[in-house]
């Protein structure tokens, strides 16, 4: 066979195996993605009927699927189950998606039992068909009077909350474009000369095999 | 001798230069994050680590002995310029984002470079001491050494390939050499002392000549451990990494089984006349020790180099008992409740992979079958198939 070809077969062979890796594998395995996140704020907010909390987030991927909250309920731990129960039944938590115009897109009402001390609250919904840059808040308040029970933790003087985001794929073809898009930027994003040489030293090593 | 083997070679460099970006596991960040501080000049990591527990990112204690922080610490040191001021970010970093640094695919292959080095460096090593393609060729192009070194990313090529070069030496009747490799080892990681007994034995004829010389497998660990040996730091670290305490674990009317059936094979050792008598006791005791003892899959390594000899001078059936041996070992592997033994593998592509539901989570989920119980269960199978395996090696002449 001529040395051409051969190099050839090689280079395709080497192109079969960064496409099943890199786009293929992903593309059939991963249905979900982490989004927008913010998480490194440790102010304790008290979150009362008085204090409420909106948090402005702009979506980097395309259908918004659930979002997150970090809540505190001290009295979780400390206090027996009926104690808890008479004292946080009642009292719930609301958490609000609103769209662009802060018209309510889905709301979840936790009641404080599902809260820890603390706890990621996630808010799990049929993925909104929205795309990339699409402007989304999270509201969040509750009916409680007293200001000792639930707690967001946030930043005390923007009022920012920690918050996280999540992302779905409808299909397997917007799956397989999503993976593309996010592994040729993951490619731009490094160093020209790293992937200079990372290439250059496979076509090197093409080059000493078929020689 | 190697120039008919060059492009052979070239192709199976390639091999791991495609495989070994996208493979990730977390001990290799862990160790090098312990290996740092050795270019910031400090000498006793494990006193270090001790005292300045409270304000560094990763708390775990530093579980290898000396030279290992300063063999790995160096090479660390020299890839420095390489690696770029990005990799000591993500190396401390071990907050939510730890797993979403683009680098992280050239961290892992600069990085995994000394263990290409010593891979290549055993295949020739074991054509060298056998002088047959077959082995070279299985031990280039086998998935499961691949697995070990590359996917798991674990340092134990290093105390292998000294293995392996200690029985090379063996062969060439080069005593010292022999026991100071071995001894080499031993100060890296203190699992080869098990393979000491087979060199002592190997010829017992030469028994005098032997005991001449065997002082010399512990010589590195003594003199690179004598600076720490009064250091409470150092020992309980040393002793946190439980190797000793995983061989003593399996016990019948409260005898440890590993240390009686080591003796077993070590007598039947002594006595065996078979041309491949040390590959063959290794062998006995790997499957043993895989059926006795709660290994760590990185473990593998330090026997397959003498099992890979046994398998490719086995008849068929012998060859399909190691291959089910070793399907189930990976089974085994798999059900560990620990995502970073499976999808977690491939965060440098993807750092969505680890939340991916593992074989142990998909099994829970979906099947009435508790994942632990069947994951016992094939270590109980592999036990009864370990004891039957080093039985019939044993007769094997």
């Amino acid at each position: 066979m001529p040395k051409r070809n051969k190099l050839f077969i090689l280079i395709i062979g080497e192109l079969l195996f960064f496409s099943s890796l890199l786009i293929i594998l992903p593309s059939i395995l991963i249905k979900k993605r982490d989004g927008i996140s913010q998480t490194s704020y440790s102010d304790v907010l008290s979150l009362d009927v008085n204090h409420s909390f909106t948090q402005k987030f702009i979506a980097d991927y395309d259908n918004l699927r659930s979002i997150s909250v970090l809540l505190k309920n001290p009295g979780i731990i400390n206090k027996s189950q009926i104690e808890i129960e008479t004292q946080s039944q009642s009292k719930m938590v609301s958490i609000e998606l609103q769209d662009k115009d802060k018209n309510t897109i889905n709301s979840l009402e936790t009641s404080g039992l599902s809260i820890g001390d603390p706890s990621w609250i996630t808010y799990n919904f049929p993925y909104i068909d929205s795309k990339k840059g699409d402007i989304f808040y999270i509201k969040v308040s509750t009916n409680n009077e007293l200001n000792d029970q639930f707690f967001i933790y946030g930043d005390n003087e923007s009022k920012s909350i920690n918050f996280r985001s999540n992302y779905t794929s409808k299909n397997f073809k917007e799956s397989f474009q999503k993976n593309i898009a996010y592994q040729l930027d993951k490619f731009r994003q490094r160093k020209i000369v790293d992937n200079f040489i990372y290439f250059g030293l496979i076509l090197f090593l093409d080059i000493l095999i078929i020689l | 001798m190697l120039s008919k083997y060059k492009k052979i070679l070239f192709l199976a460099i390639l091999i791991r230069v495609l495989i070994m970006p996208f493979f990730y596991h977390p001990d290799i960040k862990s160790q090098h994050y312990h290996f740092q501080f050795l270019s910031r000049g400090i000498f006793n990591i494990y006193e270090y680590l001790s005292q300045n527990k409270s304000t560094l990112g990763y708390k775990d204690t530093f579980n290898y002995l000396p030279l290992t922080y300063y063999t790995f610490g160096i090479t660390q040191a020299i890839t420095k310029p390489f690696l770029g001021n990005d990799f000591y970010l993500w190396l401390n970093d071990w907050g939510e984002n730890k797993n979403n640094y683009i680098n992280i695919i050239y961290y892992m292959f600069l990085l995994k470079i000394p263990y290409l080095i010593l891979d290549i460096g055993l295949a020739i090593l074991l054509l060298k001491i056998f002088n047959n393609s077959k082995i070279f060729y299985f031990w280039l192009f086998n998935p499961i050494s691949i697995y070990l070194i590359y996917v798991l990313g674990n340092f134990d090529i290093l105390p292998t390939f000294l293995t392996v070069l200690s029985f090379y030496f063996l062969r060439k009747q080069k005593l010292l050499f022999s026991y100071l490799s071995i001894g080499l080892a031993i100060a890296l990681k203190m699992y080869p002392i098990i393979f000491v007994a087979f060199i002592f034995f190997y010829e017992p004829k030469n028994i005098l000549k032997h005991l001449k010389y065997c002082c010399f497998s512990l010589i590195p660990l003594i003199i690179t451990v004598i600076p720490f040996i009064n250091q409470n730091t150092f020992i309980s670290s040393f002793l946190g990494s439980g190797l000793t305490q995983k061989i003593l674990e399996y016990k019948l009317l409260n005898l440890p089984i590993f240390p009686i059936l080591y003796l077993l094979i070590l007598i039947n050792y002594i006595f065996s006349k078979s041309k491949y008598k040390f590959e063959l006791a290794v062998t006995q005791t790997f499957l043993i020790f895989i059926g006795l003892v709660k290994f760590h899959p990185q473990w593998l390594i330090w026997f397959f180099p003498f099992i890979l000899i046994i398998f490719i001078n086995s008849k068929i059936f012998n060859k399909l008992y190691l291959i089910l041996f070793f399907i189930l070992i990976y089974i085994y592997i798999f059900l560990f409740n620990d995502n970073f033994l499976f999808w977690g593998h491939l965060i440098p592509i993807d750092s969505a992979f680890i939340d991916i539901t593992s074989p142990f989570q998909l099994i829970k989920l979906k099947t009435s079958i508790n994942p632990s119980l069947l994951q016992q269960q094939i270590h109980q199978i592999l036990l009864l198939l370990g004891i039957i395996g080093s039985f019939f090696y044993a007769k094997k002449k």
